[in-house]
């Protein structure tokens, strides 16, 4: 957090869903070398942190909510990414309340939107059986302004998440809002993804506005489409409720009316709300569409991509549990598949093939 | 020298294990062997015919 005009820093925030990155690490660790104001905020155990000593002696703050268990897949992403977003909108909007996000939630897992979101992701893991050559068909969303950012970011996380293809699930932003996303004016526009489209896919625009800006948004989809075999879905949230598209091809998310009909001053907190539900929506259907597709054994992302080294030793673990073999072992059988040999045994002093 | 071997060893197989990242299916193919003991080409076979990775898993456990 600079100050602003004077680039001194002032205070850190580090997010680590897991406390292990060691890039939050590092600038926690630069902070209190410093003396500058530091928090950390985390869900895993402290033990996994690399600045553990600084949390407990105090030099650091922590803020580290209980949220449960990992007991489902992906939740990193989802459960920790949607407590973060909650956390920093609470501490810097008061106005928005826990009982809001209860009744979004709510809105998404318990309401009428329910049914049509399930038959969705049902379409969405359709898409992603075809895909099991070099390319077939795409899971693709759409939206505008940060709303479509958290589109590119769910697609963004399926790579390491399920081992899935770029082609599987992409992300397109409608409107860069001038120079605040610059940073993304590089990611493939619609004009782009949608004519190459294969038959299976499916398109997913997120209607969050006005009837009137969901109408032209739609049309301007449909004129890159290909002429058949793709199906193109509305996720309305909040009051848009566009009534130009097929019925059984719209889920309606309701957002609570006291956020809705906020007054001008409370629009970040109603903006907030709907990202939120709008992050929701795809991190269920990107994973349900991945569970369809058999990549989740009991929970277990067995397709993972081995990228670093905290998801080695995931991958380690999972070989160990669904194999039932010991530590040596699982190592053993990872390190062959990554060597698609036997080659591993070249290396008997690494204390890894012991 | 034996740790710096050791280090060696490990460097080269971090790097290894880094580009093999690029590649989907390294754990399930693990799991395969580890079950079946069969060899990283043969596990990827098996993968590969099955879109599913779930049932490949399933079909492994029950072969075992």
């Amino acid at each position: 957090m600079p100050l602003e005009g004077t680039g001194e820093v002032t205070g850190v925030v580090g997010i680590s869903c897991g406390l292990s990155a060691p890039f939050v690490a590092g600038q926690l660790s630069w902070a209190f070398q410093r003396q500058i104001p530091a928090a950390g905020v985390g869900f895993n155990d402290l033990s996994s942190s690399a600045v553990q000593e600084a949390f407990r002696d105090k030099r650091l703050t922590l803020v580290n909510p209980i949220v449960g268990p990992e007991a489902v897949t992906g939740s990193s992403r989802m459960k920790e990414g949607s407590a973060t977003k909650m956390l920093l909108e609470r501490a810097f909007m008061p106005s928005i309340s826990w009982d809001t996000y209860k009744a979004a939630h709510a809105s998404i897992y318990e309401g009428s939107a329910v049914a049509s979101l399930a038959r969705l992701a049902g379409f969405c893991g359709n898409a992603l059986l075809t895909n099991v050559g070099d390319r077939g068909a795409s899971i693709v969303y759409i939206g505008r302004g940060t709303v479509g950012v958290l589109g590119l970011i769910d697609a963004s996380e399926q790579r390491p998440t399920f081992g899935a293809k770029v082609d599987d699930v992409r992300g397109c932003l409608l409107d860069w809002g001038g120079t605040k996303y610059a940073a993304l004016s590089s990611s493939p526009s619609v004009e782009v993804v949608l004519p190459s489209l294969l038959p299976g896919s499916v398109v997913i625009l997120k209607a969050t506005t006005t009837n009137e800006e969901a109408e032209r948004d739609l049309s301007m989809v449909k004129s890159f489409l290909p002429a058949s075999g793709v199906l193109l879905w509305v996720v309305s949230i909040a009051e848009a409720r566009p009534s130009f598209v097929e019925p059984s091809t719209v889920t309606h998310v309701e957002i609570p009316t006291s956020i809705t009909s906020a007054p001008p001053s409370n629009q970040h907190s109603r903006a907030a709300l709907i990202e939120t539900a709008a992050k929701w929506v795809v991190n269920y259907l990107s994973t349900t569409a991945h569970v369809l597709k058999g990549c989740v054994y009991k929970n277990r992302m067995t397709n993972v991509c081995i990228t670093n080294q905290k998801l080695f030793r995931r991958a380690v673990g999972i070989v160990r549990d669904v194999a039932g073999v010991g530590e040596v072992d699982g190592w053993s059988a990872l390190l062959a598949a990554c060597f698609v040999s036997h080659e591993v045994r070249k290396y008997p002093r690494c204390g890894i093939c012991k | 020298m034996e740790s710096a071997s050791n280090e060696d060893d490990s460097k080269s197989i971090a790097v290894h294990v880094r580009a093999a990242s690029d590649r989907v299916g390294l754990v399930p193919c693990a799991i395969v062997m580890a079950l079946l003991g069969s060899t990283a080409g043969d596990a990827m076979d098996l993968i590969s015919k099955q879109p599913r990775i779930r049932l490949t898993i399933a079909e492994a456990i029950a072969k075992k």
